[in-house]
C-alpha cells in the first residue's frame, strides 16, 4: 500500500564547489529556522530538516524553484530579511545568504539518495508486525477499507497517516498530540460495547512506537491539499434539518383571541395572555404609576428619576402621560448610553486589541472609543437596524473613502463602525507571535462575535469538526470566513497597530504631517536659541551645585554627568545613581536664576514657542477594518488546525440559513465602492435581506431580554439546538416581522413593549390573582404572569449611587476614563483624572478584557473572552461588604444624606429629611410606619455617635448619613420592581 | 480590631436577626441548564462528589517563574559530560540571548529518604520529607509564556476566560465553613504575581466561585472593614436596620427567593468580619510552632506565615487555599542560576517543609493535598550568562497528602533533561487526578457555556485521563 517517496532531483551529483545540502544549508537552517521549522511541528508544514522535505514546500507549495533563486519563495523571504521574522533579533548573515542562493541556483544537490534510511525502515517494520495486528484485532472492525467509520481506515501505514475525515490522526514524534493515543489512552476508543479497551501495554506500544516515529518523509500518502472542497465532502443538509424553527423564515400569525379583551393593549397582550388563559392563568393587575415611572427610567436611562422628574410624571393627570414619559425617555442621550452597552456587551467591546493580562496597564487601541461612541449615537438617532448591522460588518464598502480628498462625516462614520470586527482578540502585536495559527485565532474571534452578536447561532463548534447539534458542515464555517479574509488576510496580515485609518484622508494626513514637521523644525530653532541664553547660567549654576560633591570626586562626578548614559563605566553609572540628583538642573530652577535682557530675550522665545506649539495640528486615528489586495488562498482547517489544512474553500454563508436549493455562495456586492471585494457587504445584505430567517428574530429578541431580564429565547447568542427554545415562539415571530416592516427601528419597539399590558404589570406574586397555581406551575414566570423583579446591572448601580449624590456626569463621549491598579489589588477610578471624569457614567470608563473597575466586577460585569450575550446576576457576601464599607458608596451616600437634607430645607424636621431622603433614594414617600423606624434608627445612631464624642450637630449628620447609607444598601434601591 | 465581639454575634443572631435562610443563595436567577440532567450550583453549601473522595482540601503553591527541573529535583550528569557542546537536536527557545550551548547545573545533588530522591543542595528542607511528597518528573505543558502557562496549570487553556480549578472545586463541592469563603488566596503582601487576580478567576462559573484573596496585613479581605473607621456599635446598628428595611421589602415580595439570600448575605458579611479575622489572628500559635515555619526570619517568614495560615484556613473547613511567591517570576532566572536560585529557594523551602509535617502532625495530611509547582521548566542550554530559557516542554512537580503516594518518583524526562519521555503528565491529566482525589470525575463535572458542556480537564479536547500510578488508592470506575 505504500510507496517510497522519491523526488527526482535528490542525488548526490557532485558537482565542484556546488554547496550539499547536509554540509553547507542545514546548519544555517539549524541556526535560524528550527525554532518554527524544524522538529516539533513545522510552521504551514514547511520542514527544513531535510532535503526532500525542503522541497516538498509548505501548504502553500514548493518554496524553492530548482536553479531559480530569484523565484524561490525561501530564497525572496530570508534575503529580504522577512525570515526569521524581525521579532526573533536573529539575522541570516550575507554570506549564508549567498550559501542558499548558490545551493538553489547550482540544483539544490544533497548526499541522501532514494535509501529509505534505516531508521524509518525499522519502524514501519515494527508498524507492520507490531501494530498493524492490535489495530487487526481490535478496530478494524469499524475502521476497515470500505467505508470506515470517520473516514478513518487503520488498515494500512499510508491509511493511518493519511487520518480520518477530519484530519490526521497521529502526530509524528508526538504521542500526547496525536488523536488517536488521546482516543486510545482515555478508553473512548474502542467505544463501550463495540470492542473491550486495549490492554495497557499495547496502548504503551503505540505511544512509543508514535513518539520515536520519523518515516513519514518515506510513506506516499494522498494529499487533499491541492484540490477544492467537493459538495460530497460536506454533508446534506436534509428537509428534516431545516424544519427546526430556528431556520425557517419568520410569519407572522395574527394575534390569538383571548378571553380577558380588557387586558389586551397591544398585540403582544394577545400573544402572552392567550398562553397564560391556556393554563388557566391570568395576568397580574397593573403595577402602580409610582413602580412604572422607575422601571421606565431603569429600563431606558439606567437611572433613578429625580424628586422633580417624579413628581412631573406623578402630577401629570394627561390621559397619554405614560406615553409622553416613554417618549422623553427615548429622545433623551442617556438612551443611548444605557441601551448602547447591552450591545457593547453583545459584541464584546474592549479598548484594545491586546490580551489585558496586568492589572496595572494596558495598552489601548487608539481611537476605539469612537467605536463605543458611534453605538451610542446610532441608537440615539434611532437609526434602523439593518442599516446599523450593515454599517458595521462592512461601512467602508459603502463609501469611497480611498479616493476622497476630505472624509465626509458619513465616511467617518461608516469607517467608524467597522471598530464592530476590530473589538477581537489579537495578540499578532506581541514578542514572537505573528505565526499562521496566531493570525487564525484573530479570525475565530471575528467568526465567534459575529455568529454570536449578530446571526444568533454558535458556530465555533464547526470550527473543527462539523457540528454535532446543529447543521453545520465545517465547510460552511470556513467559506463564512473567507468572508473576512479579504480584510483580515492571514497570508498579508496587518498587525493591530498598524491596522488604522485616520478621521482625514490620505492626502490630508499627509499635509497635515507636513505642517507640523515644519512647526517642529521651528521649535526646535527656538530651542536652539534658548539654548544659548541659558549656557552661561548651567554652567554657573552647575558649578555651583557641584560643590555639594565630596572634592575627591568631584571632577570624575562631572564627566560621569557629561558622558551620555549608555556610553558610562561602571564607575561612572555609581557616581550618577549617587549624585546625579544633586547636580541636576531642571529648566524651572535654571530660568529663576536669569536675569534683565538675558530674561527679557528667553521669556520671549518661550512665548514664540508657545505660539508655534499651538499650531500643530492633531491627528485623530480610528480603529477601523478595510480590505486589501485580493483574497487568499482558505482552506478548511482539519481540526481548526493551521497545521492540517484541507481542501480550498470559497466564500459563502451558512447553508441551513440559505432557502432549499438557493445557491449560498457570496457574490461581490455590486454596491460595493471603490477598490474592495465586496465580500462583507454581500454577507450584510444576506444577513439583512428579507428572507433570512434569524437576524431580526435575534435582534427583537435582544431588545426583548433588555426589558424582562430574559429574552424569548433565553440564550440571546445561540438559536440553535443547544440553545433554550423560545417560550413564546408565535410572538418571537410577529414582533420580528413586524420589526422589519416598521423599517427596523428599536425605539418603536421599545415603545410598543412598555405600552403592553405585560410590561405595566405588577411584579408582586400576590398582585396575581391566581397566583398560586402560577407560582407551583411556572415558578420561573417564563409565561410572564407577572413582570420579573431585576436587579440593577453593575453600571446602572453604581450611576444611580452617583446620580443620588447629585455627581453623575452624563456628557456624552470622548475617549475612555481610565483605571488604577491600586496596591492593594482594587482597580478604581483613575487617580489622575479629573473630578469630573470621575463621576462619568460607567460605560466611559475604560473597557478592560480582564481588569474592570472592582466595583462592577463584584456585580458581575463581564470579563470579555469574546462577548457576553447576558449578565448572570449573582449574590455574593463580597457585594454585601462593597455596599457597607467601601469608600465609593460611604462618600456617596454622605453627599446625598446631605443633598437631602437641603431638598428638605432649613430648619427642617428630622421626618421631612427622612421623607426627603427616601424621595432621592427610592424614589417614593415612605409610610407612617418607615418614617418612625427611620426616626428611631437616627436616634440612636446619634446617641452612638455622641457617645464616641461626637458633637450634637455631628452626631446629627452622621445619623443621617446612616441613613442614607442604609437606603442605598437596601434591597430596593438594588432591585426594579 | 474588629468592632464586633464574637459574642454580640451570637447575642444578635439569637435574637433572630440574619435568620439563616436554607433556601439556595441563587435558586432564582442562575438559570437553567440546557442540559437539565446537570444540576447548576449556585451557593458554596457543601456537597458530596460523584464517589467517596479521598481528600477534602487543596493547599496550592503556585511557584511561578518555572522552576529549573534540573538544578532542583532531576539532575542530568550528561549535561556535566557535554557540557559546552551543543544539543544535537537543537531546543526550542523563547526569547533572545540564547546559546545553544548544554549548561551543567552548579548545585550538588544528593539522594534523600527511603525512596532515594535526588535533590538539590538549594532545598535542604524539602530533602528532608521527600519520603512524603510524590514527585512527577515528566509534567509538559503547551506555552512558553509565564501568563499563558500558568494559565494553562489552572485552566487547561492558554486564554483566560476559563474557570480555574480552585473555582471548578468550589463549585463542584461548595465548601465546609459558611463563614468563610470556599477559596482563599493568600498573596505576597509586596504585590500581585503576574497575571494578578486572574489566577483565581472563576470564568464562566458565577462569581460566587471566584478566589478570594486575604490580606496577610491589615484587613484580610477587601471592604471587610469600614473606609472610615466607625465607633463602636455604629455598624451593626445600620445593619439591623438594614434588616428591618429589607425584611419589610420582602414582606411585600413573598416568593422572591433571590431577596432572601441577599438578606443572608449581609449577615455572613458580618460574621466574616469576625472569622476571617480570627482565622489570621496567630497570636495563639505556639513557639514552636511559629519556629517550624519561620515566620520571625526576615528571608523565609513572608512565605512561612502564608504556609501557616495556609494550614489554619484548612483546618477551619476552607476547600482551596492558594499560596503564591513574591511579585517579579521569583524562579525566572534567565541568567546567574547559581547566584538566583539560592535566594528563592531558601525564602520557600522552609515553609512549604513545614506546611506538610504540620498537617501530617495535626492528622490533617490525608485528607488535604499539596501542590507545589510552576508553570513550565527551564532549558538545558545556556542564556546570558549562566541562566536557562523556558522550556514548556519537560518540569518538575510534587505533591503531597490526599492519597498522593508518599516517597514516590513518576516519570523521566531524556538524557539532558529538555523533554518529558516517560510517562509524560499533561496538565489536564494532573487536574482530572486532583479532582478524582476529592470524589470528582473531571468528565462528569460540567457547566453549560456558549452551546457546551465544559469540564475542568477540557477532556473532550485534551484528553485528560486519571493518572492512577500516582495514587495510594483505587482509580475509581464508573
Amino acid at each position: 500500500m505504500w510507496a517510497a517517496f522519491a523526488p527526482a532531483v535528490l542525488c548526490a551529483q557532485s558537482v565542484a564547489g556546488a554547496p550539499i545540502f547536509e554540509k553547507d544549508v542545514l546548519p544555517i537552517f539549524s541556526t535560524y529556522c528550527f525554532t518554527c521549522h524544524g522538529k516539533s511541528s513545522p510552521e504551514l508544514g514547511l520542514d527544513l530538516r531535510t532535503a526532500a522535505s525542503v522541497l516538498r514546500g509548505s501548504f502553500n507549495g514548493p518554496v524553492i524553484a530548482t536553479g531559480a533563486p530569484e523565484d524561490s519563495r525561501l530564497f525572496q523571504k530570508v534575503s529580504k530579511h522577512l525570515m526569521p521574522p524581525p521579532a526573533f533579533e536573529s539575522t541570516v548573515p550575507d554570506t549564508d545568504v549567498e550559501t542558499i542562493r548558490r545551493w538553489i541556483e547550482s540544483g539544490a544537490h544533497s548526499e541522501a539518495g532514494d535509501e529509505i534510511p534505516e531508521a524509518a525502515r525499522r519502524q514501519i517494520s515494527r508498524f507492520e508486525n507490531e501494530i498493524q495486528p492490535i489495530f487487526n484485532a481490535n478496530c478494524t472492525a469499524c475502521h476497515g477499507a470500505e467505508s470506515p467509520q470517520s473516514g478513518l481506515s487503520l488498515t494500512s501505514l499510508a491509511a493511518l497517516l493519511k487520518g480520518g475525515k477530519n484530519g490526521p490522526v497521529i502526530a509524528e514524534g508526538f504521542s500526547d498530540k496525536s488523536v488517536l493515543m488521546r482516543q486510545l489512552s482515555s478508553g473512548v476508543m474502542p467505544p463501550p460495547g463495540a470492542g473491550k479497551p486495549l490492554d495497557p501495554t499495547q496502548v504503551e506500544l503505540i505511544r512509543a512506537w508514535i513518539d520515536e516515529a520519523n518515516f513519514a518523509d518515506y510513506v506516499h500518502i494522498e494529499t487533499t491539499l491541492d484540490r477544492d472542497f467537493t459538495e460530497a465532502e460536506a454533508p446534506e443538509i436534509t428537509a428534516e434539518d431545516r424544519r427546526y424553527w430556528a431556520f425557517q423564515k419568520p410569519v407572522a400569525a395574527p394575534p390569538p383571541a383571548v378571553q380577558n379583551k380588557g387586558r389586551v393593549q397591544t398585540p403582544i397582550d394577545s400573544f402572552v395572555l392567550a398562553k397564560l388563559e391556556g393554563r388557566g392563568l391570568a395576568f397580574s393587575s397593573a403595577a402602580s404609576r409610582q413602580t412604572l415611572l422607575r422601571r421606565a427610567y431603569f429600563d431606558l436611562w439606567g437611572l433613578p428619576p429625580t424628586p422633580e422628574q417624579s413628581a412631573a410624571f406623578l402630577n401629570d393627570t394627561r390621559p397619554d402621560a405614560y406615553s409622553r414619559l416613554i417618549d422623553s425617555l427615548l429622545a433623551s442621550p442617556n438612551y443611548g448610553q444605557r441601551g448602547g452597552r447591552f450591545w457593547l456587551d453583545a459584541v464584546g467591546y474592549v479598548d484594545t486589541t491586546g490580551k489585558d493580562f496586568q492589572s496595572s496597564s494596558v495598552e489601548l487601541a487608539d481611537g476605539m472609543w469612537r467605536y463605543r461612541d458611534y453605538v451610542i449615537d446610532s441608537l440615539n438617532k434611532d437609526k434602523p437596524w439593518d442599516r446599523f448591522l450593515t454599517e458595521q460588518l462592512a461601512g467602508d464598502e459603502l463609501v469611497d473613502w480611498r479616493s476622497a480628498e476630505h472624509y465626509t462625516p458619513e465616511m467617518i462614520e461608516s469607517l467608524v463602525a467597522t471598530g464592530y470586527l476590530r473589538t477581537v482578540l489579537d495578540v499578532t502585536d506581541e514578542d514572537i507571535s505573528d505565526r499562521p495559527s496566531d493570525r487564525y485565532d484573530a479570525l475565530f474571534a471575528v467568526l465567534d462575535k459575529v455568529s454570536s452578536s449578530a446571526i444568533g447561532l454558535t458556530l465555533s463548534c464547526a470550527r473543527c469538526h462539523t457540528h454535532k447539534f446543529d447543521p453545520i458542515p465545517q465547510r460552511d464555517y470556513y467559506r463564512f470566513l473567507s468572508l473576512f479574509t479579504a480584510a483580515y488576510n492571514p497570508s498579508a496580515w496587518i498587525q493591530p497597530k498598524k491596522r488604522l485609518l485616520y478621521t482625514v484622508a490620505t492626502a490630508e494626513k499627509e499635509e497635515i504631517e507636513k505642517h507640523n514637521k515644519s512647526v517642529d523644525a521651528e521649535v526646535e530653532k527656538l530651542a536652539g536659541q534658548m539654548n544659548e541664553v541659558r549656557a552661561p547660567y548651567r554652567e554657573k549654576l552647575f558649578s555651583e551645585k557641584l560643590e555639594q560633591v565630596p572634592e575627591p570626586v568631584r571632577a570624575d562626578t562631572k564627566l560621569a554627568v557629561e558622558v551620555k548614559a549608555k556610553d558610562r563605566n561602571d564607575v561612572q553609572k555609581y557616581l550618577v545613581t549617587k549624585f546625579g540628583k544633586l547636580v541636576e538642573i531642571s529648566d524651572k530652577e535654571l530660568d529663576a536664576t536669569i536675569n534683565g535682557d538675558h530674561k527679557a530675550a528667553l521669556d520671549r522665545l518661550k512665548s514664540r514657542t508657545e505660539t508655534w506649539n499651538g499650531y500643530r495640528r492633531d491627528l485623530h486615528q480610528i480603529q477601523s477594518l478595510w480590505d486589501g489586495d485580493g483574497m487568499p488562498t482558505i482552506r478548511l482547517l482539519q481540526r481548526g488546525s493551521v497545521e492540517s489544512p484541507g481542501p480550498k474553500v470559497s466564500p459563502g454563508f451558512i447553508t441551513v440559513l440559505c432557502g432549499p436549493g438557493e445557491d449560498c455562495t457570496a457574490k461581490p456586492s455590486p454596491r460595493r465602492v471603490g477598490a474592495t471585494s465586496g465580500q462583507r457587504l454581500a454577507l450584510a445584505e444576506w444577513l439583512t435581506g428579507p428572507e433570512h430567517p434569524l437576524t431580526a428574530r435575534v435582534v427583537v429578541n435582544r431588545i426583548w431580554q433588555h426589558h424582562f431580564g430574559t429574552g424569548i429565547v433565553a440564550t440571546p447568542g445561540n438559536f440553535g439546538s443547544t440553545g433554550s427554545p423560545p417560550t413564546h415562539p408565535a410572538l418571537l415571530d410577529w414582533l420580528a416581522v413586524d420589526f422589519m416592516k416598521h423599517g427596523w427601528t428599536a425605539k418603536r419597539l421599545h415603545k410598543m413593549i412598555m405600552m403592553s399590558g405585560v410590561y405595566q404589570q405588577s411584579s408582586r406574586h400576590t398582585d396575581n390573582p391566581r397566583h398560586e397555581q402560577a407560582t407551583t406551575e411556572d415558578a420561573e414566570n417564563s409565561l410572564l404572569w407577572r413582570m420579573p423583579l431585576r436587579r440593577l446591572e453593575a453600571e446602572a448601580l453604581r450611576d444611580s449611587i452617583l446620580a443620588v449624590a447629585g455627581r453623575l456626569d452624563t456628557t456624552l463621549g470622548g475617549p475612555p476614563v481610565g483605571l488604577t491598579a491600586r496596591p492593594d489589588g482594587l482597580q478604581v477610578v483613575s487617580e489622575t483624572a479629573s473630578e469630573a471624569d470621575t463621576t462619568r457614567r460607567s460605560t466611559y470608563l475604560v473597557a478592560r478584557r480582564t481588569w474592570p473597575l472592582t466595583f462592577l466586577a463584584v456585580f458581575d460585569f463581564p470579563i470579555i473572552d469574546t462577548a457576553c450575550a447576558r449578565r448572570v446576576p449573582s449574590a455574593t457576601p463580597l457585594q454585601s461588604l462593597t455596599m457597607m464599607n467601601s469608600e465609593f458608596v460611604m462618600h456617596n451616600a454622605a453627599v446625598a444624606a446631605h443633598r437631602a437634607a437641603e431638598l428638605a430645607g432649613a430648619n427642617a424636621k428630622p421626618h421631612d429629611i427622612v421623607r426627603n431622603t427616601y424621595r432621592l433614594l427610592l424614589t417614593r414617600s415612605p409610610s407612617e410606619q418607615e418614617i418612625g423606624l427611620a426616626l428611631d434608627h437616627l436616634d440612636a445612631q446619634r446617641r452612638l455617635y455622641a457617645r464616641a464624642n461626637a458633637s450634637a450637630e455631628e452626631a446629627f449628620d452622621k445619623s443621617l448619613e446612616s441613613l442614607a447609607h442604609m437606603l442605598m444598601s437596601s434591597n430596593e434601591f438594588l432591585y426594579v420592581d | 480590631m474588629s468592632l464586633l465581639s464574637r459574642r454580640k454575634i451570637l447575642e444578635l443572631t439569637s435574637l433572630g436577626f440574619g435568620r439563616v435562610v436554607l433556601s439556595d443563595l441563587l435558586a432564582a436567577s442562575g438559570g437553567a441548564s440546557p442540559n437539565s440532567a446537570v444540576p447548576i450550583y449556585n451557593n458554596l453549601h457543601a456537597r458530596s462528589g460523584h464517589f467517596p473522595g479521598r481528600a477534602k482540601a487543596v493547599i496550592q503553591l503556585i511557584q511561578n517563574g518555572g522552576p529549573s527541573q534540573m538544578d532542583l529535583f532531576d539532575p542530568k550528569p550528561m549535561l556535566a559530560k557535554y557540557a559546552g557542546q551543543p544539543h544535537p537536536d537543537g531546543v526550542e527557545i523563547h526569547q533572545p540571548g540564547n546559546k545553544n550551548t548544554l549548561l551543567p547545573t552548579p548545585f550538588e545533588f544528593r539522594k534523600y529518604g527511603q525512596c532515594g530522591m535526588d535533590v538539590s543542595e538549594v532545598l535542604p528542607q524539602q530533602a528532608e520529607i521527600v519520603d512524603k511528597l510524590c514527585f512527577i518528573r515528566s509534567m509538559h505543558t503547551e506555552h512558553n509564556n509565564h501568563l499563558e502557562g500558568l494559565n494553562v496549570l489552572l485552566t487547561c487553556k492558554i486564554f483566560p476566560g476559563r474557570p480555574v480549578m480552585g473555582s471548578w472545586i468550589s463549585y463542584a463541592l461548595g465548601t465546609e465553613n459558611q463563614n468563610l469563603p470556599a477559596y482563599v488566596v493568600l498573596r505576597d503582601p509586596k504585590g500581585y504575581t503576574i497575571g494578578g487576580k486572574q489566577l483565581w478567576a472563576n470564568g464562566y462559573l458565577p462569581a460566587l466561585y471566584q478566589g478570594v484573596e486575604f490580606n496577610m496585613v491589615g484587613s484580610p479581605v477587601h471592604h471587610l472593614e469600614p473606609a472610615n473607621p466607625l465607633p463602636p456599635g455604629v455598624q451593626r446598628d445600620n445593619l439591623d436596620y438594614l434588616a428591618r428595611l429589607n425584611a419589610l421589602h420582602r414582606e411585600d415580595r413573598p416568593g422572591e427567593s433571590e431577596l432572601e439570600s441577599r438578606i443572608e448575605n449581609f449577615e455572613l458579611a458580618a460574621r466574616m468580619q469576625v472569622e476571617a479575622t480570627d482565622v489570621l489572628d496567630v497570636k495563639n500559635e505556639s513557639a514552636a510552632m511559629r519556629k517550624l515555619y519561620g515566620v520571625d526570619d526576615p528571608v523565609r517568614g513572608s512565605y512561612g506565615m502564608r504556609c501557616l495560615m495556609a494550614r489554619r484556613l484548612v483546618e477551619a473547613g476552607v476547600r482551596f487555599v492558594q499560596v503564591t511567591t513574591k511579585p517579579g517570576q521569583p524562579w525566572d532566572h534567565h541568567s546567574k542560576i547559581k547566584q538566583e536560585l539560592p535566594v528563592i529557594s531558601a525564602e520557600t523551602d522552609q515553609g512549604a517543609a513545614a506546611l506538610i509535617k504540620d498537617l501530617e502532625q495535626r492528622g490533617l495530611l490525608d485528607s488535604t493535598i499539596v501542590m507545589w509547582a510552576g508553570e513550565f521548566g527551564r532549558l538545558p542550554t545556556t542564556q546570558g550568562e549562566g541562566g536557562r530559557d523556558h522550556n514548556r516542554n519537560a518540569f518538575t512537580l510534587w505533591f503531597a497528602g490526599g492519597g498522593f503516594k508518599p516517597g514516590f518518583i513518576y516519570g523521566e524526562t531524556d538524557d539532558f533533561g529538555y523533554k518529558s519521555v516517560i510517562d509524560r503528565v499533561s496538565v489536564p491529566d494532573m487536574i482530572a487526578t486532583v479532582l478524582h482525589q476529592l470524589g470528582l470525575d473531571h468528565r462528569k463535572t460540567q457547566y453549560p457555556h456558549g452551546g457546551r458542556m465544559e469540564t475542568p480537564s477540557d477532556v473532550t479536547v485534551t484528553g485528560a485521563r486519571v493518572v492512577g500510578d500516582l495514587l495510594a488508592n483505587e482509580v475509581h470506575t464508573a
